[in-house]
C-alpha cells in the first residue's frame, strides 16, 4: 500500500472531499482491523464494557484514526464503513459456522455455561444480510440506519447525530426497516 | 428484486413516510388518497404500520454480541489443579478483562493462600513479552500496604499467570454499585491511601496504565478502611501487535483514560493521575464523568468535544475535593497535578484539621476547639471585627512588601514584626511574615505565623475576602505551591486600592518567579512599570529578570533609571538593593560587579539593612574565589558568616557557607570544598534551616562522590535525607537536579534500579516544569546509564537528548550520543554527531574546558574509525584502558602486566572500601584480563567470576559480557570444555541483550563476538 493512502485519517479526509473510490480501501483497512481486534479479544470476558463487540468499532477507530483532527464528516464516514465491516465480519463468521455444522464438526463447549453467551442463529444472520441489500436498493438511508444500529451498536440518538437527521426520521426509518425486513424473512421461509 | 417490485417498494416507503407520523384519524384518509385504486399497496402500508406495535422481530435481537463473534470464556484452571507444579487452585474468584483470578495455596510456602491470575494475553511478539515481564518485574519491587504485592510471574501450559497477594474484599466498583457514592469523610482515607500507593509505585518507576474502580480493592471496615490498588503494570501486556506498540497503542479502559493515552502517546505517571481524578469523581458524586451510554458514544463524545473540566452537578463535594479532582483532570499533562503525593497532600491539607474546623461558624465549634480559640485569642483580641490596620503598621507593612520583593526577606521580617507590634490584629502582615519566613527557610516560624493568623481570622465574625486570599496565598507558599499563591494575588489585585495594587502585582510576579515562570513574571512586572513608573522596586526586579533573560541593554536602562531616582531622593537602602541586584544579574564584567558590590556594602553600613550588607560581603568573597584568591574568599565568607550568626541569621550564614563550598568545588579545590560543605551542613542543622540543610547535603554528597574522593557510601548517607526532605516538602523546583545527582551516586553504589527510577523521576519532573535544560540533563544521565547495559535503550535516550541539547546548549550530549551510536555500529550517525559537536566546540572561548572537549572529540572520532576497521590502534582514555591494551600486545613484558594487575587489584579494593562498587567492578574486570595474559588461569577465573557476580547484580551487562569473555577464554585454556560451551552461549545472549547487533548480522563489527558466534553449532539456526 503506498504510504500516502495508508494513513486512515487522510483517507477519511479524501473520502470526505468526494473521492468515494477510496471507500473500498478504507473498508478493507477497517475490516482487517476489526478482525485483528476480534481475534485479540477472543478470550476476554464479557464483563468489561470495553470488550463488548460494539466497542470493537470504537477501538478500531481509536487505533486507526486516534482522536487526531478529522472533520466530523470524516468520522461519520468511518462509522458507516465500520458498521458495514462489522456486518461482514459477522456474516463471514456465520458462514464458517454453517459449514462447520454441515460437516458435523464438534463445537467446543465451555465448561462454565454461566459465562457462555447465547449464540445468534447463523442462518438468520445470513438471511438478514441478504434482505438488507434489498432494502438498500429501496432506501439507502434505511439500510444505513440498520447497519449503524445493529452492527455499529449505535443508539437512535447517535444515529441521528451521525446522519444529521432528526430523531423522528431515524425512528420512522428504523420502524420501516424493522417491519420490512421481518416481512422478507417471513415470506422467504 | 425486479425493477417493478423495486419501484413499488419505493412508493410504499414514500407513502409510509408521509403517513407514519400523522394522527390515526387522518391517516386512513391519507392512505386511501395516496394508494388510490391499489388495495394491495394499501394493505402493505397498513401491515408495515402495524408492525410497529409488534415485539420480538428479527432486528430486535442484538446481532453484535460476543456469542455471534464466537467469543467464549471459561475458566482456564480447575479446582485442585496444580499450576506450575506449585500453586494448588482452590476456587475461581472472578473474571475480568485480563483473565480470571483464583484463590490458591502456595505449596512451596506451607500452603500460604495467594491469588493466581490467569492472564489472557495476546502474546504476539517477544518484544512485547519482554516488555510485559519488565513491567511486572518492576511492579514486584513495590512493597506498599496500598499496592497489591506481586510475587511471581510464571508460565503454565503456554500461558502466563501472575501470583499475587490474596485480597478478599470488595472492589470500589462493587462498592459504588452497591451504595451509590461515598461521603467525603468515607472517601478521604481511601483517597489518601490510593495516593500513597500510587506515589510509591511511581517512585519505583511503575505506571499502572489502567487505574479504575474495578482495580481497587477495599478491605477493613468503613471506619478503618484499607484500599489496595491491584494489577499494576499488567495493562502493559495488552497490546495486540508490535506495530501498534511502536505507534503507541491505546491501553486502558476508555472512561478512565487520559487524553494523551487516547492520542496513543503512551502512558506516564501523569496519565495515572488523570485516571485517579476520574476515580475520585465517581467516588464522590456516584456519577460517571462522561455520561455516555455506550463506549462508542463515549469515544464520539471524547473525540468530538475534547476534554472538559468536570461538572459537579450534585452538591456536597467539598471545595478541596473539587480542586484536587480538577487538578487531576487537566487535559494537558503539563497542567495536571504532577504527582500522587501532591494530590495526597492537598487532600490532607483540606482534611478537618484545626484550620478547617475553625473556618466554620463559631457557634458550632466543639468545646476543645473553642478553648483553643479563647487561649489564642487572649493574645490578640479576636473580638475586633474591623480589619482596618493602624496607620503606622500599614506603612511598615508596605515597606516590608518592597523588601520582600527585592529579595530581602530578613529585612521584611524585621519590618513586619514592628508592624505587628503596633497592631497584632493586622492579618495581612501576619500572612506576609509567613511568606518572608518561608523565604529564609524558617519553616516552623512560618507555620506558626500562619496558624496564628488563621485562628485569629476565623475567630472574627466578619472577615474580609481579601484577607482570606492573603492567608490562602501564604498557605500556598508554605506548601511550595507558588502557582497557587500567584493566582491568589491575581484575584486579590482586583480587590485592593490602586496604591496597593501594583505592590500586589509585584508580589505576584515574585511568586511566578519562584514557580519557575519567569516569562509571566516579566510580563506582570513590565505592566506595573508601565502603569506605575515610580514603583522602583518593581523596576529593579524587572531589570533583574530582563538581565537574566539576556536583554542586557533594556536591563541596563531600567537599572540606570532606578539608580538615578534613588540617588535623587537619597534612598541609600534602595540603592544598595539595586547594586546587589545588578551585580547578581548583569555579569558584564567582574570589575563592574565588584564595584557595585563594594558600593552596596558601603550604602548598607550600620544597621540599616543587615541582609544587604551580608549579601554584599558574601558575594564579594565569592568573587575572590572566582579570581582564585581562595584564602581571601574563604576568610571573607567565614567572617561574614560569623557576623550573620551573631545577628541571629544562622540560616543565611549556613547558605553562604554552602555557596562557598560549591564555588571551591567548581574551582577544583576539592579538600577545601569538602571542609566548607561539611561545615555548612552542620551550620544549617544547628539553625534548623531545613531547605538550606538539604541543599548543602546534596552539594556535600556530590563532592564526596567525586572521582577525587569516591566516598560513595558516605555520600549516600549524606544525600538520602535531603532527597526525602525535598520530596516531603514539595521542593519541586530543585528536585530534578537533586535527583540527577542522587541517581549518579546510586549508580556508583550499585543500586541501579533506584538510580534509574531517580533519573526517570527527574525527567518526568523536568518535563512537567517544561525545562529544556533539565530534560536534557536527565536524558543525558539516562543515556549514560544505559550505555552500560542496553545500547538500544541508551541510543533511544540519546536520540531524545540531542534535539533538546540543540535548544539548551548542553554540548557534551552530542559526543556522548556519537559514542553510543558508534558502539551500535551506526557509524554514519556517530560521525554526524561528532561533526556537530566539533562545530559547537569551535564556537567556544579557547581555554581548558574547550581543550578538554576537543580531546574528547578526537577520541570519539578515532574510535569511530577503529570500529569500522579504518585504523588499527584503539584510543586510550584512562589507566584501565591502557592496562587492557598492554595485556593484548605481544611485546609488553610480563613484569609490566603484573604491575598493572597489582595496581588494578589495589584500586578495586580501595573503591570497594569506599562503597564505589561500579568503579571496583571495572578494575576487577581489567585485572582478570591481566591474569589471563599471565596465563594464571585460576586467578583469571576468580577475578572474572567476581566481576560477573558484581556486574550481574548491578545489571551492567557490558561489564558482565567482557568478564564472561575472559572467563570463557580461561576455561578454554584450562581445558574445561563443558564450561566453555555454556559460557559461549551466555556471552552471545549477553551481547544480544546489550544490543551489539544480532546473531543474524554476526554482531556487526565486533570480531570477537562474531568469531564466538561462528563457534556455536549450526543447530542454533
Amino acid at each position: 500500500m503506498p504510504p500516502e493512502t495508508s494513513d486512515v485519517s487522510s483517507l477519511l479526509i479524501r473520502i470526505g472531499l468526494g473521492n468515494s473510490a477510496l471507500e473500498k480501501e478504507l473498508f478493507e483497512r477497517v475490516n482487517a482491523e476489526l478482525r485483528r481486534l476480534a481475534k485479540g479479544i477472543l478470550h476476554k470476558s464479557q464483563s468489561d464494557p470495553l470488550l463488548q463487540p460494539t466497542a470493537l468499532v470504537n477501538e478500531a477507530y481509536l487505533k486507526l484514526v486516534g482522536s487526531r483532527s478529522v472533520a466530523w464528516q470524516g468520522k461519520a464516514h468511518f462509522f458507516f464503513i465500520a458498521a458495514r465491516a462489522m456486518r461482514q465480519v459477522l456474516v463471514d463468521y456465520a458462514r464458517t459456522r454453517m459449514s462447520e455444522k454441515r460437516e458435523g464438526n464438534r463445537i467446543r463447549v465451555d465448561l462454565s455455561e454461566s459465562l457462555a453467551i447465547p449464540e445468534t442463529d447463523p442462518e438468520l444472520l445470513l438471511a438478514i444480510d441478504r434482505a438488507l441489500e434489498g432494502l438498500r436498493e429501496i432506501d439507502e438511508r434505511c439500510a444505513r440506519i440498520v447497519d449503524l444500529r445493529c452492527f455499529g451498536g449505535l443508539t437512535v440518538e447517535e444515529t441521528a447525530d451521525l446522519l444529521q437527521v432528526s430523531l423522528r426520521t431515524v425512528k420512522r426509518d428504523w420502524d420501516f426497516a424493522r417491519g420490512w425486513l421481518q416481512e422478507q424473512l417471513e415470506s422467504s421461509k | 428484486m425486479t425493477a417493478d417490485a423495486l419501484a413499488r417498494w419505493k412508493r410504499v416507503k414514500g407513502i409510509y413516510d408521509e403517513v407514519a407520523d400523522v394522527s390515526s384519524a387522518t391517516r386512513q384518509t391519507l392512505i386511501d388518497e395516496r394508494c388510490g385504486q391499489d388495495p394491495e399497496m394499501r394493505a402493505e402500508v397498513n401491515r408495515l404500520l402495524s408492525r410497529r406495535e409488534q415485539e420480538g422481530l428479527a432486528l430486535d435481537v442484538p446481532y453484535v454480541n460476543a456469542g455471534a463473534l464466537g467469543y467464549r470464556t471459561g475458566p482456564r484452571y480447575h479446582p485442585g489443579e496444580l499450576v506450575a507444579g506449585r500453586y494448588r487452585i482452590a476456587a475461581l474468584l472472578g473474571a475480568g478483562g485480563m483473565g480470571e483470578v483464583y484463590s490458591a495455596l502456595d505449596t512451596a510456602q506451607g500452603d500460604q493462600r495467594v491469588a493466581v491470575k490467569a492472564l489472557r494475553l495476546d502474546r504476539g511478539s517477544a518484544e512485547l513479552d519482554a516488555r510485559f515481564r519488565r513491567e511486572v518485574r518492576l511492579a514486584q519491587q513495590v512493597d506498599h500496604p496500598h499496592v497489591c504485592r506481586v510475587f511471581e510471574l510464571g508460565e503454565h501450559a503456554g500461558d502466563l499467570f501472575c501470583v499475587m497477594e490474596l485480597l478478599e474484599g470488595e472492589t470500589l466498583f462493587g462498592r459504588l454499585a452497591r451504595v451509590g457514592r461515598l461521603s467525603p469523610a468515607e472517601a478521604l482515607p481511601i483517597a489518601l491511601q490510593l495516593c500513597q500507593g500510587l506515589a510509591a509505585a511511581h517512585r519505583a518507576g511503575v505506571i499502572h496504565r489502567d487505574l479504575k474502580p474495578a482495580n481497587i480493592i477495599l478491605l477493613g471496615t468503613a471506619e478503618d478502611p484499607r484500599a489496595v490498588i491491584i494489577d499494576f503494570g499488567l495493562a502493559a501486556g495488552f497490546v495486540h501487535d508490535q506495530a501498534l506498540t511502536q505507534d503507541g497503542a491505546v491501553i486502558g479502559t476508555l472512561a478512565y483514560m487520559a487524553p494523551e493515552q487516547m492520542e496513543a502517546g503512551g502512558s506516564t505517571a501523569v496519565a495515572d493521575l488523570y485516571s485517579l481524578g476520574v476515580v475520585f469523581f465517581e467516588m464522590l458524586t456516584g456519577q460517571k464523568l462522561h455520561n455516555a451510554k455506550s463506549p462508542l458514544r463515549l469515544a464520539v463524545q471524547k473525540a468530538r468535544e475534547g476534554f472538559r473540566p468536570p461538572v459537579f452537578a450534585a452538591g456536597g463535594v467539598p471545595l478541596v475535593w473539587r480542586e484536587v479532582i480538577a487538578g487531576c483532570l487537566q487535559a494537558q499533562p503539563a497542567k495536571r497535578t504532577k504527582s500522587a503525593q501532591g494530590a495526597h497532600d492537598r487532600l490532607q491539607l483540606g482534611r478537618p484539621s484545626l484550620g478547617f474546623v475553625l473556618s466554620r461558624p463559631l457557634v458550632r465549634l466543639p468545646l476543645t476547639i473553642l478553648l483553643l480559640l479563647v487561649l489564642s485569642a487572649y493574645g490578640w483580641g479576636w473580638w475586633r471585627s474591623d480589619p482596618a490596620p493602624d496607620p503606622e503598621a500599614a506603612t511598615l507593612y508596605s515597606q516590608a512588601m518592597a523588601a520582600l520583593v527585592e529579595a530581602s526577606p530578613v529585612r521584611a521580617i524585621g519590618l513586619l514584626e514592628r508592624s505587628l507590634n503596633r497592631d497584632p490584629q493586622f492579618l495581612s502582615a501576619r500572612a506576609l511574615i509567613a511568606i518572608a519566613h518561608t523565604e529564609v527557610d524558617q519553616l516552623d516560624k512560618a507555620q506558626n505565623a500562619l496558624l496564628q493568623a488563621t485562628a485569629a481570622s476565623d475567630g472574627r465574625w466578619r472577615r474580609g475576602h481579601s484577607e482570606s486570599l492573603r492567608l490562602d496565598a501564604a498557605r500556598a507558599v508554605l506548601m511550595h505551591d507558588f502557582d497557587g499563591a500567584a493566582n491568589r494575588y491575581r484575584i486579590l489585585s482586583d480587590q485592593v486600592s490602586p496604591r496597593e495594587r501594583s505592590q500586589i502585582h509585584v508580589l505576584r510576579a515574585r511568586m511566578l518567579e519562584q514557580a519557575g515562570k519567569s516569562d509571566e513574571a516579566l510580563t506582570v512586572l513590565g505592566q506595573v512599570v508601565k502603569v506605575d513608573p515610580g514603583n522602583l522596586t518593581a523596576r529593579v526586579r524587572y531589570a533583574t529578570l530582563l538581565a537574566r533573560q539576556h536583554h542586557l541593554d533594556a536591563a541596563k536602562e531600567h537599572f540606570t533609571f532606578a539608580e538615578e531616582a534613588y540617588k535623587g531622593n537619597d534612598n541609600r537602602e534602595g540603592l544598595a538593593g539595586l547594586l546587589l541586584a545588578r551585580a547578581d544579574s548583569l555579569h558584564i564584567d567582574p570589575a563592574a560587579d565588584r564595584r557595585d558590590l563594594e558600593r552596596a556594602l558601603e550604602f548598607s553600613g550600620g544597621t540599616r539593612n543587615p541582609q544587604h550588607r551580608l549579601t554584599a560581603q558574601f558575594r564579594l568573597a565569592m568573587l575572590d574565589v572566582q579570581d582564585r584568591a581562595y584564602e581571601k574568599g574563604i576568610n571573607g565568607t567565614r567572617q561574614a558568616a560569623a557576623r550573620a550568626q551573631r545577628e541571629g541569621l544562622h540560616g543565611v550564614a549556613a547558605a553562604a557557607m554552602g555557596d562557598l563550598g560549591y564555588a571551591l568545588f567548581s574551582a577544583r579545590r576539592w579538600d577545601e570544598a569538602v571542609i566548607a560543605l561539611r561545615e555548612s551542613v552542620a551550620m544549617a542543622e544547628e539553625a534548623r534551616s531545613y531547605a538550606i540543610l538539604a541543599a548543602n547535603r546534596i552539594r556535600l554528597g556530590e563532592a564526596l562522590s567525586n572521582p577525587q574522593f569516591r566516598r560513595v557510601a558516605e555520600a549516600i548517607e549524606v544525600m538520602g535525607p535531603a532527597i526525602t526532605w525535598y520530596r516531603q516538602n514539595h521542593y519541586n523546583e530543585v528536585l530534578p537536579v537533586a535527583l540527577l545527582k542522587w541517581g549518579t551516586v546510586l549508580v556508583n553504589a550499585a543500586r541501579p534500579d533506584a538510580a534509574e527510577a531517580s533519573f526517570r523521576e527527574a525527567l518526568d519532573r523536568a518535563k512537567a516544569q517544561d525545562s529544556v535544560l533539565r530534560q536534557t540533563m536527565a536524558l543525558q544521565r539516562l543515556g549514560g546509564f544505559f550505555n552500560y547495559r542496553d545500547l538500544r535503550q541508551a541510543v533511544a535516550y540519546w536520540d531524545d537528548a540531542v534535539p533538546q541539547a540543540r535548544r539548551s546548549g548542553l554540548t557534551l550530549v552530542f559526543i556522548q550520543a556519537a559514542g553510543t551510536h558508534n558502539h551500535l555500529g551506526e557509524y554514519g550517525s556517530a560521525a554526524n554527531l561528532q561533526a556537530e559537536f566539533d562545530r559547537r566546540v569551535l564556537k567556544l572561548e579557547p581555554g581548558s574546558d574547550r581543550t578538554m572537549l576537543e580531546n574528547r572529540s578526537r577520541h570519539v572520532q578515532w574510535e569511530i574509525l577503529y570500529f569500522q576497521g579504518k585504523c588499527l590502534v584503539y584510543p586510550l582514555t584512562d589507566l584501565i584502558a591502557r592496562s587492557k591494551s598492554d595485556a593484548c600486545r605481544p611485546g609488553v613484558s610480563d613484569a609490566t602486566v603484573r604491575g598493572h594487575l597489582q595496581w588494578l587489584e589495589k584500586t578495586a579494593e580501595e573503591a570497594t572500601a569506599k562503597g564505589d562498587i561500579l568503579e571496583a567492578t571495572k578494575h576487577w574486570e581489567a585485572a582478570s584480563h591481566m591474569a589471563l595474559r599471565l596465563a594464571d588461569f585460576p586467578n583469571a577465573v576468580r577475578l572474572a567470576e567476581r566481576t560477573i557476580g558484581l556486574a550481574h547484580s548491578m545489571r551492567f551487562s557490558e561489564l558482565e559480557l567482557e568478564a564472561s569473555l575472559v572467563l570463557r577464554a580461561a576455561q578454554h585454556r584450562s581445558g574445561n570444555r563443558e564450561a566453555v560451551s555454556q559460557l559461549t552461549r551466555q556471552c552471545l545472549d549477553l551481547a544480544t541483550r546489550i544490543g551489539f547487533r544480532s546473531p543474524a548480522d554476526q554482531f556487526g563489527g565486533r570480531q570477537d563476538l562474531r568469531r564466538l558466534w561462528l563457534k556455536v553449532p549450526v543447530r542454533h539456526e
